[in-house]
């Protein structure tokens, strides 16, 4: 029995010699979940059935969460329950999209305050530093260390709203956060809150990013897209899927040796509304008032 | 007169409020009501109007979370105080701002929705007319405004212009209101 552990010992290090020592992460993601409340049980259950794999996890999400006009119940009073829930499920960090945006600056920062994780745009320059968000931070997972850097859309950016923002060209934010961290991370990872295809123009000319989590056009990337060294991935809308992306990668080079992506749908569980019924209602009554009152 | 005292407006606007630009401001009111205050205490906003005729400038102090306090310097009344009061604020939709300055009284509505804002209000003492405003942000550097005013000796006057957001804290106004143009300026601190 000895001599037989010994040879396959000898194999296996073998194996590594030739092969390099690799390590493995698993990023899970989501994006444009759009208070879609009556997924968030069964992402629960998957988060954690990831989770007691025993690897590494990130579990990051790509932004247009916390609202959406066309919702009008969960609206009113579901950014507080999402986030809530991300608290609980333990997000590593998240993209802000342009429908956090809509929450305004006020309610942004007060949720962004309740936050457990950091909300990431580079892009997005505020003329002081105190913003309730910040362009990259370094995390540690699988004893590497990973570099996430937060972008987001100029599509439909409420100016309106946000007079101390500057909203630079993605690609450029970009370039410059890489530039002034130098190649120091071990994995490169672009919460981009853009559509697939500006992920890969940007990534095929931008070099240095690993994994490109994409979000805003809603689409689904059973296989990740590659743009030179970059995965770029999606995985949908609603929360109808939990993003999976295993990576393994080079604890030398720092190169990814393989990524394979999986889309796990979720299940729908009903959600109670009765709150946001009466703040609508509520809401509704006091624009027709208003409406009435003043204009006529 | 006060045409010569223009450019002393605009450089102090500009060399102050580029100076000190700061973190969670709101809305450049300019000079279409727009339903909100400044919101953190401590914040000012400069403002700086030419509408073809006369200038006006004013400065808004927020003395509270949902109260400012405002200075009006113009032609017609030299100088007065007013106040300006966030009375409803619904979770990140509707609002209701009450403004007193001089002897006017204001009640603003505000309906922000995302790249979109809708205001309507009503003025009364002082002078009596009523407006409805949108806009909407078509680029991260501007938006289109797109109103109606009425009441009052003017009638009905449509209202057409341009928002210019720079992201520096500063924003403008280009506006066409029933035949004058109205060039706004503002900054905040």
């Amino acid at each position: 029995m000895r001599p037989l552990c010994a040879g396959l010992s000898l194999v296996l290090l073998a194996a590594l010699l030739v092969h390099g020592e690799t390590t493995t992460l698993s990023l899970l993601y989501t994006n444009d979940v759009h208070v879609h409340l009556e997924r968030l049980e069964s992402l629960r259950n998957l988060i954690a059935a990831e989770r007691g794999k025993g690897l590494p996890v990130l579990l990051l999400d790509a932004g247009d969460t916390w609202q959406d006009f066309r919702r009008p119940l969960p609206i009113v009073w579901g950014a507080e329950e999402m986030l809530g829930w991300m608290n609980e499920v333990g997000y590593d960090a998240m993209a802000i999209g342009n429908h956090e945006l809509y929450l305004g600056a006020d309610r942004l920062a007060a949720l962004a305050g309740g936050a457990a994780f950091p909300l990431l745009a580079a892009n997005l320059r505020p003329v002081d530093s105190l913003a309730p968000f910040r362009p990259a931070m370094h995390v540690s997972a699988g004893g590497l260390d990973v570099l996430l850097i937060g972008l987001v859309t100029r599509e439909q950016f409420p100016a309106l709203e946000y007079p101390w923002l500057a909203l630079e060209e993605p690609e450029a934010a970009l370039a410059g956060v890489l530039a002034q961290e130098g190649g120091k991370a071990d994995l490169v990872v672009v919460l981009g809150h853009l559509p697939v295809r500006d992920a890969v123009q940007i990534a095929s000319r931008v070099p240095g990013v690993d994994v490109f989590v994409t979000g805003h056009s809603h689409e689904a990337t059973p296989e990740p897209i590659r743009a030179g060294e970059t995965l770029v991935i999606q995985s949908g809308e609603f929360g109808e899927a939990l993003g999976r992306l295993r990576l393994e990668i080079d604890a030398e080079t720092g190169a990814v040796v393989l990524g394979e992506n999986a889309l796990l749908a979720t299940e729908v569980a009903p959600v109670a509304l009765d709150r946001g019924y009466f703040t609508l209602f509520r809401i509704l009554i006091g624009v027709a008032a208003l409406a009435l009152l003043l204009l006529f | 007169m006060r045409v010569a005292l223009f450019p002393v407006f605009l450089s102090l606007l500009v060399g102050v409020s580029v100076a000190s630009c700061a973190d969670y401001p709101r809305h450049e009111f300019l000079d279409l009501p727009v339903g909100s205050t400044l919101g953190e205490v401590g914040r000012s906003s400069l403002q700086l109007v030419w509408n073809g005729q006369a200038a006006s400038f004013r400065v808004s102090r927020s003395v509270a979370a949902r109260l400012d306090v405002t200075a009006l310097v113009r032609g017609e009344d030299l100088f007065s105080l007013g106040a300006r009061i966030v009375v409803l604020q619904e979770p990140g939709l509707l609002s209701l701002t009450c403004e007193v300055e001089g002897e006017t009284l204001r009640m603003i509505a505000g309906l922000p929705l995302g790249p979109f804002r809708l205001d309507w209000g009503r003025a009364f003492a002082g002078e009596e007319r009523r407006w409805v405003v949108g806009t909407a942000t078509l680029t991260p550097g501007w938006a289109a405004v797109l109103g109606v005013e009425y009441g009052g000796e003017a009638g009905v006057c449509p209202l057409l212009g341009v928002r210019l957001f720079p992201g520096l804290g500063l924003s403008a106004l280009l506006c066409w209101r029933g035949g004058d143009l109205v060039v706004s300026l503002g900054g905040e601190r």
